[in-house]
């Protein structure tokens, strides 16, 4: 799975069992699409993470979606730990 | 509507009772206006304790703004004057600021909180950044034309995330951004020895997806290396949290970043 492809999964999550199999492709994702990613150590990962959170309302509405994000569902759980890999924290 | 002045930093917003106004006389969402840069921006007299200097200030800079620019231009201190104005009365009274905001709100609905707003973006710009010169930044025609790879002014570049902290992380770990400024104006840093930003056009706009390169370079005022990327990476999306067009960008200082 590209990484593409990755992002185009999180976005058709609708369940918890839907999120399970996105941890698996973005485990898979971490072996072997490393150069994809930004944040490779565990410090720049949680600085990206943490950085992504406080600044999701941007993005979702950037994107034009209309979304809670104090009630994140499991698709935003997998979109915050696929921004977490690139977001400068 | 706002208005935001040509330097691209001081973002105010007229009262929403203005627009119709502000349609007769021609101006648009977002639309540049000249902008008077009487007195320099200045931490001390954005200080609270200095109100009155302020006060002073935005009140010289309205005025002036209205004899040379006219009436239009003129919202565009409006919120500053107001704010800075009753920053004097707190000063002289002992009386919060806060307070008297909450009294003209009680009054006024709708109008305390809007002035305050204004006032604290302002104050906020005035305590955060230095105005630079007026920011040409790059057309979709100029991206179009640009050779793959190659320096280009920073300032004409827009960031696409809200916010950076002001670490960097590997292979400067432990740098801060100031740091990395220092090294670029001294020439401690070569700029050909530091990867390219990606630029890359999104909705008519050029950004870029490594923002706080960009923004050291803008602060040392040295060109920057870049590469043009033809499409934006899907899992790259997700750096797009601005919500000023790239703009300006906010550090993060947290203690334990």
């Amino acid at each position: 799975m590209t990484g593409d492809e990755l992002v185009e999964f999180a976005e058709s999550i609708k369940s918890r069992d839907d999120f399970l199999k996105f941890m698996r492709f973005y485990v898979e994702d971490f072996q072997v699409n490393k150069d994809e990613w930004e944040n490779t150590d565990l410090a720049s990962y949680l600085f990206g993470l943490n950085g992504f959170v406080g600044s999701m309302d941007g993005y979702y509405k950037n994107k034009g979606e209309q979304v809670d994000v104090d009630h994140p569902s499991w698709k935003m759980l997998a979109e915050v730990l696929l921004a977490a890999c690139v977001f400068e924290g | 509507m706002s208005l935001v002045d040509p330097s691209g930093w001081v973002v105010q917003e007229t009262f929403g009772g203005f627009s119709d106004l502000a349609a007769i006389l021609g101006l648009k969402e977002h639309q540049t206006v000249p902008y008077a840069t009487l007195t320099p921006y200045n931490n001390y007299w954005a200080n609270e304790g200095h109100s009155i200097l302020a006060a002073g200030e935005n009140t010289l800079r309205f005025g002036f703004n209205l004899l040379s620019y006219g009436v239009g231009e003129m919202f565009n201190d409006l919120g500053g004057v107001i704010d800075s104005g009753l920053g004097a009365i707190s000063y002289v009274t002992g009386i919060e600021k806060r307070e008297l905001y909450r009294t003209m709100e009680a009054m006024a609905p709708g109008v305390g909180s809007r002035i305050g707003r204004i006032g604290a973006r302002a104050n906020l710009a005035k305590s955060q950044v230095v105005i630079p010169n007026k920011r040409n930044f790059l057309s979709v025609e100029d991206f179009a034309n640009l050779p793959k790879t190659g320096t280009i002014d920073p300032k004409s570049i827009r960031f696409s995330q809200d916010s950076i902290n002001y670490k960097f992380s590997e292979p400067f770990e432990n740098q801060t951004v100031d740091d990395f400024v220092k090294a670029l104006k001294n020439g401690d840093v070569d700029p050909s020895t530091i990867t390219p930003i990606r630029i890359v056009e999104r909705e008519g706009k050029i950004f870029t997806l490594d923002n706080r390169r960009l923004h050291t370079y803008q602060e040392a005022g040295i060109d920057i290396p870049f590469q043009k990327l033809d499409g934006i990476p899907k899992r790259q999306q997700f750096k797009f949290s601005t919500e000023n067009d790239g703009v300006e960008i906010l550090i993060r200082r947290g203690k334990n970043k």
